[in-house]
């Protein structure tokens, strides 16, 4: 029998023993797989630490909260928590314009000279670091977190044809990026 | 919001060749450069920010758990709110019940409030609104006294005509107790199947308390009847009377009346005393007359005397008569069974009345769903449209920041 104090210093999203705790170490899975990219897609939209990390914490608070209204035959779950987390980078994005302008933080631009063709490196960072919020929303999306076109679309509110629309023009602009001298 | 689109096959090749770079079913060294800036750039969380989501998500997320208890508050808050709704429902399928059963009973309450007729015409009606009085309110009346031997009132105390107009006349100092005429009109409904039953109780109640019953006139055809009865009840017992037949049936309506007739008593007294004294006179004058003319003068009019001794003898006995029986007019309506019209006393409770009163309340409460509901499906609709409208703006309202970003670049 698990007494109180066992149950207390278990991470509650670990527990898996009756339905309720199925669902919480389902959510649990999808926290530790995409934490990170969901950090890395805020910090797109907002390129701001700080306010990135406000926004990735209120989203898996958000996800938590709302996991029993997921349903799977409206969307796969990393969709559904990319959402979450675009609703609340863009509500942060609202409240920040109405109260200070994100500073924005400077892209590391610095390629290390033992990697292989650095100039090639240097010219395809500097167009990531050109992007605007919508096309780094994307690349985020498709090469971070693994999203398809349809996910995508699903997150941005619109259709498939018109996510990967958007989506290939900002690999052609990246792929140009590729050619420049 | 998803739509169905056709894409350039370019693109769409293009997207294809993406996803397969990506997933490492082809080689395109442009896409794999990009795709290792895309990661060498990537932002990390910092170690403190990571440790701090790592304790969030171990602790269930804190502000997560904080909403849960505010569910958790909120069900409490609502059950009163259910239950008051809940209330409201149940009062309005009783107000509408109560109602229904009232259009039933053809308009009871109306009824109840009418004032009833007066089995005395215009005399008493009209008197009615002022010599009205309920039990208790004339103590003289109500004992039923009644002073067969009054003292002689003075010859001029009242007028002969006094009697058409009683009311007005101011009955003679020491004219003895006061003398009461009482009437009352009762209405009662009881179920069709017991009119007769009930006609049968009226008379016996009636013989019971010494009075008898004048006039009575019982009509019954299908589902409806009425039995009309016009009864003299011994004054004193009139109060008693009229309670013993309230609890015949349901009371519809019920008035009662009461008139001084003392003036009226005194009045006709007084002509009495004063055609005795005449005659009185006349038998001293005829005693000594000695002339044939005067003594048939005389006799004449002793003939006369005798005549008004005995009329006002009859006027007499007809005013005690009216002080000492009160005249009741009693209606009684026949309901049909199936009206629910209120007679608790004449129906009993039973299994198949319950289940007709059920089927009542039912029908009144499905009555009562059908209209909420007809009246929530515009307001739901309005609900939805304004959520979905809401939820538009609010969607527009943060790509327009996203856009306002993007234009900030």
């Amino acid at each position: 029998m698990e007494g109180p104090d066992v149950v207390r210093v278990m991470p509650v999203l670990a527990v898996a023993s009756n339905p309720v705790n199925t669902e919480t170490a389902s959510f649990d899975s999808l926290y530790r797989e995409h934490a990170d990219d969901v950090f890395a897609y805020a910090m797109s939209i907002l390129r701001e630490r700080g306010a990135a990390e406000d926004v990735t914490m209120a989203a898996f608070e958000r996800a938590y909260r709302r996991r029993r209204t997921f349903d799977r035959r409206r969307g796969s779950e990393r969709a559904w928590l990319f959402t979450i987390a675009r609703n609340a980078a863009l509500d942060e994005l609202r409240r920040r314009k109405h109260a200070a302008p994100l500073l924005g933080e400077p892209a590391d631009l610095v390629v290390a000279a033992d990697e292989p063709d650095p100039a090639r490196r240097a010219s395809v960072r500097a167009a990531l670091a050109e992007l605007d919020p919508r096309e780094r929303e994307l690349v985020a999306m498709k090469f971070l977190a693994g999203l398809s076109h349809a996910e995508i679309a699903e997150v941005i509110g619109t259709s498939a044809t018109n996510a990967g629309t958007r989506l290939h023009r900002v690999v052609v602009k990246l792929r140009e990026a590729c050619h420049a001298p | 919001m998803l739509r169905r689109g056709k894409i350039d096959p370019a693109v769409s090749a293009d997207l294809e060749a993406l996803d397969a770079a990506l997933a490492g079913r082809r080689h395109d060294p442009e896409i794999a450069l990009i795709a290792d800036e895309v990661h060498a750039t990537k932002p990390r969380m910092s170690p403190v920010f990571a440790a701090r989501l790592e304790a969030a998500a171990a602790g269930g997320f804190a502000g997560a758990r904080r909403a849960a208890p505010a569910r958790a508050w909120r069900r409490p808050r609502l059950v009163p709110a259910l239950g008051a709704l809940a209330a409201g429902m149940a009062a309005l399928v009783v107000g509408v019940s109560a109602l229904s059963s009232d259009e039933h009973a053809g308009g009871r309450a109306t009824e109840q409030t009418a004032p009833a007729k007066s089995p005395y015409g215009n005399g008493l009606s009209s008197a009615a609104g002022t010599a009205q009085s309920a039990p208790g309110q004339n103590p003289a009346a109500d004992r039923g006294e009644s002073a067969p031997t009054l003292p002689v009132a003075p010859a001029t105390a009242a007028d002969p005509q006094a009697g058409q107009d009683a009311s007005t006349v101011v009955p003679p100092p020491g004219a003895g107790p006061r003398r009461n005429q009482r009437a009352a009109a009762l209405t009662i409904a009881t179920p069709i199947g017991r009119l007769q039953d009930t006609s049968d109780k009226v008379t016996a109640v009636t013989t019971r308390l010494g009075g008898f019953v004048q006039r009575a006139d019982v009509t019954a055809s299908g589902e409806s009847g009425e039995a009309a009865f016009d009864l003299r009840i011994p004054t004193e017992r009139l109060d008693e009377a009229l309670a013993s037949l309230s609890r015949l049936g349901h009371v519809r309506s019920r008035s009662q009346q009461s008139q001084d007739i003392t003036a009226v008593f005194s009045s006709a007294l007084s002509r009495l005393q004063d055609a005795r004294a005449e005659r009185q006179a006349l038998l001293r004058a005829l005693a000594t007359a000695t002339k044939t003319q005067e003594i048939l003068s005389l006799q004449a009019r002793l003939r006369i005397a005798r005549a008004q001794i005995s009329a006002a003898h009859g006027e007499l006995r007809a005013i005690r008569g009216r002080a000492n029986l009160a005249r009741v007019g009693l209606t009684v309506v026949g309901t049909p069974a199936d009206t629910g019209s209120g007679t608790p006393a004449g129906k009993p409770w039973t299994p198949g009345r319950a289940l007709q009163q059920a089927e009542h309340l039912l029908s009144a409460a499905a009555s009562v769903a059908i209209v909420a509901i007809a009246a929530s499906i515009p307001a739901a609709v309005l609900a939805l449209l304004g959520v979905c409208l809401w939820r538009l703006a609010r969607r527009r309202r943060r790509e327009l920041a996203l856009d306002a970003a993007t234009l900030a670049v």
